[in-house]
């Protein structure tokens, strides 16, 4: 509604017709094209924008089936032009928004207000390629563009059901960018939907660009690390989110879509989890939790236990220690600040550099500097094996906003703990989880299942049991319908069969 | 009494009452109340913590028993039974007494880091830093303090373990022989136990917050027998770890225990248990600064968030007053001891109270008849 | 109202620093010795490990500080007034007490260590029957950086492998403060400047002095009556029949019993005993099996007598490290501390039962 309300404000100081408009467009923007065709059945003006416009779709369903057909009348016109969905257009406003999105606008040569408008848009996109951000071994190797139309067929193509249901909206004051909200209908939790439709109509900003700003823009809490909609540039991680009833949008021209509700634990599931045998995943996912909680803190603990707590080194590993320390002037937190953002820094750097140069960066920097500034004696090569592997830990994570969490996180512990040692540690960690347990996503609970308890749900957050467990969807996203499948009655206890016997 | 009924979006499941009443229970109480239990029982220590457990659980049912019939918090019962004015003051002598037992945690925790790792730590500094913990704790509500109960007792449960590590070391003589010491100091021993055991009295203020709570009665029961199962084995380690005279003078046997621990890549875990047992008093406080809050809201009809404005400061100045050794371990002693007689003196007397009205009643209905 | 809250608690961390210890700006105390110092009290001489930097390899020494005063505590304030770097006690592996000092009791030593938090409950003592100073000294010129851990390492070896039963500190405070049993640690001395394990020595227990000495035998023995072994080595003298020679028993397994009878003063000690025969320098060969029964049977009667031998000296000596008080405390419920050293104890019979069997022979036969 608001959208309408700024482009009437606009409007109203030039209150020109349509013709006179398109006219003045084309004087002040270079790319606009407007021209008379002469026909059989008269003359007709063609206004676009040159750069939307597919020239083949111009010439061959345009132009020449207007040229070419008989004594028609003005009317009938449209029948002759061969592209899909023209339509017959009055409202100057819609015309010019049509025009800005690759519409070819026709109207006689007479001064008249309106016409038919023909979608021509040219269409360069880049091929769907295999998922960048989202590797994974096993699994659909393929991965959201930057066009909305083809990533929504990526979607429908792995759900093919009509409850699969696409509202799309526009966002954005001047951007006016396309945003669909995908759920399959029956089975998503309407109260839920009617938060996403509400939250993103709200939305004021002027320009969209990526379907992360949008979520940032319309997430429960903004003074947060944590990141509260899963980003994903995976179609099947799509699928199966809504699947399990949540609700999914994606923006024009952005190659992730964005799920919510979504909870802390669904940051650690990648998809690929469910595509390996149940015990793999699941000891996949506990080497990813162990490796976030050693990621985030490794660096805290080294730098308690050498401030604070000297007496629970062990005594062969004492000797070890001092001696790498003996010779660095700073304490302990000032030498893993250095080191934390060294890493951070190649990392950062790793990421920016052309990737050629960036993976010479990334490897031979880091064993350089590293190397080098253990040398110099800034820090302690202990240290330096303890921060590399909270850094490598920290990649574990399959969604890439998370591993950014734990990037920042480490920060304030590793702060704490030079003020107060292990007790730093542990009431940063309180402050963490009460934290986390009053963030909510959507409004629902951040920490399910641990906060609510629902022991129910962790076969499937927690653990990955097989899939004979998984009889129904997820308790936290208050699905619609619970169960998966037709709900079965357990089957008559046959008994199985003694050794060496079989079944009939 | 509608208005009293918290919404039920608030309200928690019936398991709740298991982490409510545990998370409660074990405290500040865990780290020292072998020596005390000693003093009277010696060596057969082991069976007061059993007698006391039986004892709080009747304690449990009785009150149980009362909230199960007025189905509200302790505010409205005692508004009902005694009257508005006497009510109010019983409710909020309570109210101190809970608010009175958050501080003594948290000053009991203070007081064990400082001797056990900064001697030089300022008491102000870590209330302060409670305080501002537990005001955006609180904010949370309810439905978060019984979530940090939840985190608090999952989440240092794995590492239980480490407390039968000194087993290593046991002597089984020590224990041996059986009842050496007569019923009764086996049960001022019990008693000197149920010192650790407070903290069920919280439901009282809690009831209403459980979903269909008078299923929760069994929960709180279970939650109370998790309690005594790890005393009893805190207990039982320590029998047989320690010479009698060894842990006579020893202030906190259990982390003291923990200094035999030791693992290739970390000693001394004592430090690791420190760390833990912030974690489980956390939400200790976290549930008797709630309980005491909402008690003040009820009583004089204001805003929680007004009453912490008030209590909070308080609470974060009260524990620098407490200074040494002794004063610390009088005001423990005062505090624990009042929530002895209001687990086993008042919670049976209120109980009583109950029958009688509810008798008199039922007579004076007979004679309308 | 946020900004404010994140003020404060700014302000908190900023004024809460607590007073560090940074690894390599302490001196991490690891071994202290305690010679007797006549009236001024004891001598103490802590060491620690520094670091002589020298270019990018550091070099590990050890170095030793001793004073002199009555208290572990002014000791400290004493030796801190010597030392670059402030001397921390939370890395203590091993104490050493003079035996002359030890004779006059450890309470005052133990007390410190018992008191302090920062004390492991693993640390190693061991009496000295030589100054410990001069050990420190001649360990520390030897062994440069593991000379702090070297003793502690020794004992606990010794513990695991050999004759001697498991101490620490813990072991010490429990019978320390028990009235049922007395104190035992290990007895060393130095055999060409190099410290060594010698026997055991036993203490008397609430006051700890020094009062017996155990050898590495009788030290064996007192083992198995505690803990059983499991790696022990005895040389036994056979003169059985036609064998002669000497019998080195290795890895002897131990099991044992005491049983007591109702009154509490007779008490049956049974063990049962499996060891390996490593070495005989007899000159019959050892596939015989009356070779093997000749060394089972001399093995029983000379455990036997010894183990008789050694309860009976314990007794006579009035000091009970082995623990029948507690055996007699858990049987009876008459306890009385001063009642059992002063009349009950030297009143106790034992009977001790001996099996032994040789389980191998080693991969020859």
């Amino acid at each position: 509604m608001r959208r309408w309300f700024y482009r009437n404000k606009g409007e109203k100081k030039t209150d020109k017709t349509l013709a006179e408009h398109l006219e003045k467009l084309k004087k002040a923007s270079g790319d606009f094209e407007q021209y008379v065709v002469e026909t059989n059945h008269g003359s007709f003006v063609l206004s676009y924008y040159d750069p939307l416009i597919d020239k083949k779709t111009l010439s061959e369903q345009v132009i020449a089936p207007l040229k070419l057909a008989g004594n028609t009348n003005w009317n009938e016109a449209a029948e002759v032009i061969w592209t899909a969905e023209s339509q017959y257009m009055q409202d100057k406003d819609r015309i010019l928004d049509h025009l800005a999105r690759g519409y070819i606008f026709i109207r006689r040569h007479n001064g008249e207000n309106s016409g038919w408008l023909c979608p021509a848009k040219v269409e360069h996109e880049r091929e769907i390629n295999v998922p960048e951000v989202e590797f994974s071994v096993a699994g659909p190797q393929e991965s959201f563009v930057e066009g909305l139309d083809t990533n929504l067929f990526l979607i429908r193509k792995r759900l093919p059901v009509a409850e699969l249901q696409v509202e799309k909206m526009r966002v954005g004051t001047t951007t006016q960018t396309d945003v669909a909200i995908i759920y399959l209908k029956g089975v998503v939790n309407e109260e839920n939907l009617q938060t996403v439709r509400q939250r993103l109509q709200d939305v004021t900003y002027d320009h969209i660009q990526d379907t992360n700003q949008l979520a940032q823009m319309i997430q429960d809490k903004t003074l947060t690390l944590f990141p509260q909609f899963v980003n994903t540039e995976r179609p099947d991680r799509v699928a199966a989110i809504l699947v399990e009833g949540k609700i999914a949008f994606i923006s024009e021209g952005s190659p992730e879509a964005v799920t919510a509700p979504a909870t802390l634990l669904e940051f650690f599931s990648s998809l690929e989890d469910y595509y390996l045998p149940w015990y793999v995943a699941t000891f996949i996912r506990f080497l990813r939790f162990g490796a976030v909680a050693f990621s985030i803190l490794a660096t805290p603990i080294y730098v308690a236990v050498l401030t604070y707590h000297y007496e629970m080194i062990p005594k062969d590993l004492l000797a070890t220690l001092v001696a790498s320390r003996s010779n660095i002037p700073f304490p302990p937190v000032i030498e893993a600040l250095f080191l934390e953002f060294t890493i951070e820094l190649l990392r950062e750097a790793g990421a920016r550099l052309p990737s050629k140069v960036g993976q010479t960066i990334g490897i031979v920097g880091g064993i350089v500097i590293g190397q080098a500034s253990v040398e110099a004696g800034l820090t302690s090569n202990i240290l330096l094996i303890v921060v590399a592997l909270a850094a490598l830990a920290s990649f574990t994570t399959p969604v890439y906003q998370m591993g950014n969490t734990i990037r920042i996180l480490r920060f304030p512990f590793i702060l704490a703990t030079a003020f107060m040692g292990l007790i730093g540690l542990a009431v940063t960690l309180m402050f963490t989880v009460i934290h986390l347990m009053k963030l909510t996503s959507l409004g629902r609970p951040y920490l399910e299942p641990f906060f609510p308890l629902r022991l129910t749900d962790w076969k499937d957050a927690v653990l990955r049991l097989p899939f004979s467990f998984f009889k129904d969807r997820p308790q936290y996203t208050r699905p619609k319908r619970r169960f998966r499948g037709p709900q079965k009655h357990k089957r008559q206890g046959q008994k199985s069969p003694d050794i060496d016997e079989f079944y009939q | 009494m509608m208005s009293s009924q918290p919404p039920k979006y608030v309200q928690t499941p019936p398991f709740s009452a298991f982490f409510l009443v545990h998370a409660m229970q074990i405290g500040v109480g865990v780290l020292g109340f072998q020596r005390v239990v000693m003093e009277a029982s010696g060596y057969d220590a082991w069976m007061s913590v059993l007698f006391a457990g039986v004892g709080v659980s009747v304690s449990i049912w009785l009150m149980y028993i009362i909230l199960n019939t007025y189905e509200a918090d302790i505010v409205t019962i005692h508004k009902l039974l005694f009257g508005s004015l006497i009510g109010n003051a019983l409710s909020l002598i309570l109210m101190i007494y809970f608010f009175v037992v958050a501080v003594v945690i948290l000053r009991t925790f203070i007081e064990v880091l400082q001797v056990w790792v900064f001697y030089d730590l300022q008491t102000w500094v870590l209330s302060v830093l409670a305080a501002v913990f537990f005001w955006f704790a609180l904010n949370g509500g309810f439905r978060l303090v019984a979530g940090l109960c939840v985190f608090g007792v999952l989440f240092p449960s794995g590492l239980f373990i480490i407390l039968y590590l000194p087993l290593e070391y046991a002597e089984i003589n020590n224990i041996l022989p059986i009842l050496q010491h007569n019923f009764q100091e086996v049960a001022l021993g019990a008693k000197e136990t149920i010192l650790a055991y407070i903290g069920p009295e919280l439901l009282l203020m809690a009831y209403p917050f459980i979903e269909r709570a008078r299923l929760s009665h069994k929960w709180a029961q279970m939650g109370h027998a998790a309690t005594v199962y790890i005393y009893f084995s805190v207990m039982v380690v320590s029998l047989l770890f320690y010479s009698e005279m060894q842990i006579e003078r020893l202030i906190w046997p259990t982390l003291t225990m923990l200094k035999i621990v030791e693992f290739p890549f970390i000693e001394r875990f004592e430090y690791v248990g420190l760390f833990l047992w912030l974690i489980v008093v956390t939400p200790n406080i976290a549930l008797c600064l709630w309980a005491s809050s909402r008690g003040v809201k009820r009583i004089f009809s204001i805003r929680q968030r007004t009453a912490l404005y008030v209590m909070l400061p308080i609470f974060a100045t009260l524990p620098t007053f407490f200074a040494d050794r002794q004063g610390i371990e009088t005001f423990n002693n005062a505090v624990s001891t009042f929530g002895l007689y209001i687990l086993i003196g008042y919670l049976p007397f209120l109980f009583i109270i109950h029958q009688l009205k509810r008798w008199l009643k039922g007579g004076r209905r007979n004679e309308t008849n | 109202m946020k900004r404010t809250k994140c003020v404060l608690v700014f302000l908190l961390i900023l004024t809460s620093c607590v007073h560090t210890e940074i690894i390599d700006q302490i001196a991490l105390v690891q071994t202290i010795a305690v010679d007797d110092a006549g009236e001024d009290g004891f001598e103490k001489t802590v060491t620690f490990p520094v670091f002589l930097e020298q270019g990018e390899e550091s070099l590990m020494e050890t170095k030793a500080l001793s004073t002199t005063s009555s208290t572990l505590k002014e000791a400290k304030t004493l030796l801190n007034m010597r030392s670059q770097r402030p001397v921390s006690y939370g890395q203590i592996r091993t104490v050493i007490i003079e035996d002359d000092y030890a004779e006059k009791g450890l309470e005052h030593i133990v007390e410190p260590l018992y008191r302090d938090p920062l004390i492991g409950y693993r640390l190693n003592l061991a009496i000295f029957d030589v100054n410990t100073k001069d050990v420190i000294e001649t360990i520390r010129d030897r062994d440069k950086e593991r000379a702090g851990v070297m003793i502690s390492e020794m004992i606990d070896q010794n513990q695991e492998h050999e004759n001697i039963p498991h101490t620490d500190l813990h072991r010490f405070l429990f019978t320390l403060y028990s009235d049922g049993r007395d104190p035992v640690l290990p007895l060393m001395t130095t055999i060409d400047d190099h410290p060594a394990v010698q026997g055991i020595g036993v203490l008397t227990s609430g006051k700890g002095k020094l009062v017996h000495t155990l050898d590495l035998k009788e030290s064996f023995l007192l083992k198995l009556l505690l803990s059983g072994s499991k790696e022990g080595t005895q040389i036994f003298n056979i003169e059985e029949g036609p064998f002669s020679g000497q019998a080195l028993i290795d890895q002897i397994d131990s099991k044992r019993r005491i049983k007591v009878n109702e009154d509490g003063t007779h008490y049956e000690i049974s063990l049962d005993l499996k060891g390996v025969l490593t070495d005989f320098t007899g000159e019959t060969n050892t596939d015989e099996p009356k070779l093997i029964s000749a060394i089972e049977k001399t093995v029983k009667r000379e455990v036997k007598d010894d183990m008789e031998n050694l309860v009976k000296t314990l007794q006579e000596k009035g000091v009970d490290p082995i623990g029948f008080g507690e055996k007699y405390r858990s049987q009876t419920r008459d306890w009385n501390a001063e009642m059992y050293y002063d009349t009950l104890y030297e009143n106790f019979n034992f009977d001790v039962d001996v099996k032994m069997q040789v389980i191998q022979t080693g991969a020859i036969e």
